[in-house]
């Protein structure tokens, strides 16, 4: 039996917490996040080209704490992950380190596509309750 | 309350903002350390909110700014950070933040942050308040110099003594010895409502004139009375009204204004009477010379048990030298200052020559 729980890409409840209930606030707030973070996310792919690891390392602490914000957890977890592996130059190899800017792609893929299914464009009766 | 958030990130920004500002707070927001600090050169925050990693000047390094700018008021700095490291933390604090909280926040969490810095902030603001009242009531009489900052030593360290004496255990804890140095300088404050021909004369008071001046002691007490009845929460305030009622009552009931005696004599106003004494003998006054230490030691010991408890006395006596030394740095800042013109050695004193002078006394103790 798997036992374990399927999380979604966005916690919005959480989300919806930090903004005090307000899902008007919150939908703002996510959607400057959706429409801030790729060019973010490209940013750090353009200073980790120059090998400014430095920079990309703070651009990559900075997006963190705003996935943190939103909840977007499993983007968060990326994160978390490129960082230390930023942080940590002395072993780390590119590939790991492309490898996993791609997954943060994909994880930022994942919460956008949720968000606009599930949160942007739903009524808000049905988010606040 | 007006708050700062620091924080270079607009998204953070704006949720921090939004959590402050529905819980009343003015919000004001720079994206990094250097605007911070103008916006601090123009206005007063007591609350500063900064995210730890920004461009340019890094959060802990704003905080030492913040600390080294000599500034009136004090500003609490919480430290916004995503960093849980322990070294992070360590270090924020020791550049001065006064708390920190970790992201993702959470609204309740800085809500109560907030709170506590809210009570901390008002503490400040009642130790600063209660003094200048103090200073206030002092002011109409310019003869007394820094008698209330000598005061409230002399009674901080007579108690913390006499809380050695395994009988006074029960009573003097540390809230006692802050109270005591917190409340004593508003011992007079009932001087306010004696006219300035009694309060100023130079000569001695004729029996009816003296008779007024007593009433500093009633009148000084049912002020801070109706306070306290109307602040009950505030202890402090039952300590003040105590001092100011019994500080001129001796041990044997023939002072006043109800002719007191032993124990019926609250110990804060005992502990006052005798360091209210031991200054006013040792300071000059327009009708008299300081007396020199030793001949108020004299004095004290030869009024123990009838104006003064003897217990409080003996403390006295015993640690002599250590009331000597609190004196004479107050006397070495005083002589310092004295070269500096007017204006100015009013901004040094009062506050800053307490200040000095404990610093002073420490440095002799080490």
């Amino acid at each position: 039996m798997n036992t374990s729980v399927q999380r979604t890409p966005l916690d919005f409840d959480d989300l919806l917490n930090r903004c005090l209930g307000e899902v008007d606030f919150a939908r703002r707030i996510l959607s400057d996040f959706l429409k801030t973070t790729r060019p973010l996310l490209d940013e750090i792919g353009s200073a980790l080209f120059n090998s400014a690891e430095e920079k990309a390392a703070f651009q990559v602490h900075r997006l963190k704490g705003t996935a943190g914000l939103v909840a977007a957890n499993s983007l968060l977890d990326s994160l978390v992950e490129l960082e230390t592996l930023l942080r940590r130059t002395s072993d780390t190899t590119h590939a790991q380190i492309s490898g996993c800017l791609t997954q943060s792609y994909q994880r930022f893929d994942e919460v956008q596509k949720f968000a606009e299914r599930n949160l942007l464009n739903r009524p808000q009766a049905e988010l606040s309750s | 309350m007006k708050i700062l958030v620091v924080e270079d990130n607009p998204i953070d920004a704006l949720v921090v903002e939004h959590a402050l500002q529905v819980i009343g707070h003015e919000v004001t927001v720079a994206d990094t350390a250097e605007k911070a600090m103008e916006h601090l050169r123009h206005c007063n925050y007591p609350v500063v909110i900064s995210d730890w990693e920004l461009p340019g000047q890094n959060g802990d390094a704003l905080c030492q700014t913040i600390r080294e700018r000599s500034a009136n008021c004090y500003t609490y700095i919480i430290m916004l950070t995503s960093r849980t490291d322990k070294r992070f933390v360590i270090n924020g604090l020791a550049a001065g933040a006064d708390d920190y909280i970790t992201k993702p926040f959470e609204p309740e969490e800085l809500f109560f942050r907030i709170r506590a810095a809210e009570r901390l902030l008002s503490l400040q603001g009642r130790d600063v308040l209660i003094f200048s009242l103090a200073k206030l009531a002092e002011s109409r009489d310019r003869d007394t110099g820094v008698h209330l900052e000598r005061m409230r030593e002399y009674c901080r360290l007579l108690t913390m003594l006499l809380g050695k004496n395994p009988r006074y255990n029960e009573v003097i804890d540390a809230d006692f010895v802050e109270s005591i140095y917190l409340t004593s300088p508003l011992h007079d404050i009932g001087k306010v409502g004696v006219p300035d021909s009694i309060l100023l004369k130079r000569g001695p008071l004729t029996p009816e004139q003296f008779e007024i001046m007593k009433r500093h002691t009633t009148i000084g007490g049912e002020t801070l009375n109706t306070a306290s009845n109307n602040y009950p929460g505030h202890h402090y305030l039952k300590m003040a009204t105590e001092i100011a009622m019994t500080h001129h009552e001796k041990y044997n009931g023939t002072g006043y204004p109800n002719g007191l005696a032993g124990t019926e004599i609250p110990l804060c106003g005992r502990i006052v009477a005798l360091a209210d004494f031991y200054d006013a003998v040792t300071s000059e006054r327009v009708y008299k010379k300081a007396y020199s230490h030793a001949r108020a030691c004299r004095m004290i010991r030869a009024e123990t048990g009838s104006h003064f408890d003897p217990d409080i006395a003996r403390v006295f006596i015993q640690h002599a030298d250590e009331f000597n030394r609190i004196r004479t740095s107050f006397q070495k800042v005083a002589n310092r200052t004295a070269g500096i013109s007017k204006p100015a050695a009013k901004i040094v004193s009062p506050v800053v020559l307490g200040y000095t002078a404990r610093a002073i006394e420490k440095k002799q103790t080490l």
